[in-house]
């Protein structure tokens, strides 16, 4: 018997894409990532001044119908960081990966967005606390 | 910044690109025959492993949640029978392993074996007594329920995986964390991944011919 691995992606149907937004207090105006992951230093989430942050939330966007809304957001002040979610692919002769969702990062858990549709909450920093969100 | 993330066989490589039965590319374990692994050296001394290495390019943090599961062969399918039937039978082999010793001595062993530290010696490697360490994971074998055969069931890069390529060697991470791939320049969690990787047929094997099935990687990046 031979054994060949194909370092690559499972088989998910594309259904949602997401994007990072902040919104601010008073009336900063609000801050909102693109459809896929920046290019530019400037352009991520990261390097976004948070004073006066409000709320951070993960926007999704259905692939065929284009209906966006707000999936998981929560407090500013609980707000740590977003993150991509992405799967290695290295087949048919060309190596590349794309995202299947993104994370909300906050002061007590996780919330990850999965391009299905779905959400999961999880624990951070060894804790099993959860934090006041909101699922939209 | 987008994060791109390289796996290749050799510590600077590009992404592994062998050719495979059917046309598309990926990486190629070679032959073994029954109660032996492959690749293999010379099984009375248990050499012989395929080395994969992981790095990325971010540059504002390390990646985190580095995983691996394997999946249906995505490629262009070209074994003796079936994509979903040989991802069944990579399953089924890792559910059925029952062996005991590193090097298939006992010709128990089967399936997708991957063992998850850098340095491990060659006495030691892929040693069953490394599975309740999390060093050592077989695709398909039940671990407190993860089995390493979906994203959700994946199993966790252990944090002996993590090394630091200084540009002339491989050197211990210094502080290094379970699923964690530092920056380039990160000699604390390390830059790179750094697994082994087997494939064993126990001594009743039946089926012959070609497997395939996908190797999947998933990890997060700041955005």
């Amino acid at each position: 018997m031979s054994a060949n691995e194909n370092y690559v992606a499972t088989n998910f149907a594309n259904r949602w894409l997401f994007r990072w937004r902040f919104d601010f207090f008073s009336n900063k105006a609000p801050r909102i990532g693109g459809w896929f992951p920046a290019t530019r230093l400037e352009d991520m989430a990261s390097t976004v001044n948070k004073d006066g942050l409000a709320w951070a939330s993960v926007e999704g966007k259905h692939f065929i119908t284009k209906e966006v809304k707000v999936f998981v957001q929560c407090h500013g002040e609980d707000f740590i960081n977003f993150q991509h979610l992405a799967l290695h692919i290295s087949s048919g002769g060309r190596a590349t990966q794309r995202t299947f969702g993104m994370r909300l990062e906050h002061r007590y858990g996780i919330l990850n967005c999965y391009e299905t549709g779905t959400i999961e909450e999880g624990a951070r920093g060894g804790t099993d606390q959860y934090p006041e969100w909101t699922r939209v | 910044m987008s994060v791109t993330l390289t796996v290749s066989e050799t510590i600077t490589g590009a992404n592994a690109s062998d050719t495979l039965a059917g046309g598309s590319t990926g990486l190629d374990l070679g032959q073994t025959t029954n109660g032996q692994y492959a690749p293999l050296t010379l099984q009375s001394a248990n050499t012989g492993h395929q080395d994969i290495f992981l790095r990325h390019d971010a540059v504002v943090d390390p990646i985190t949640d580095v995983k691996f599961y394997i999946a249906q062969f995505s490629g262009v399918y070209g074994g003796a029978g079936t994509a979903a039937g040989d991802f069944t039978i990579v399953g089924n082999y890792g559910a059925a392993d029952t062996g005991t010793t590193a090097n298939n001595g006992d010709g128990l062993s089967r399936g997708s074996h991957i063992d998850m530290s850098w340095d491990v010696s060659v006495a030691s490697q892929f040693g069953y007594a490394r599975e309740a360490t999390g060093q050592k994971r077989i695709f398909g074998k039940s671990y407190s329920g993860n089995t390493g055969l979906s994203l959700a069931l994946a199993f966790d890069m252990h944090v002996d995986a993590a090394s630091y390529w200084n540009g002339a060697s491989e050197v211990d991470a210094t502080t290094p964390v379970t699923g964690k791939i530092g920056k380039s320049t990160d000699t604390v969690l390390g830059n790179r991944g750094h697994i082994r990787n087997r494939f064993y047929l126990h001594t009743g094997e039946t089926n012959g011919g070609v497997v395939q099935y996908d190797t999947v990687c998933s990890f997060a990046y700041t955005a």
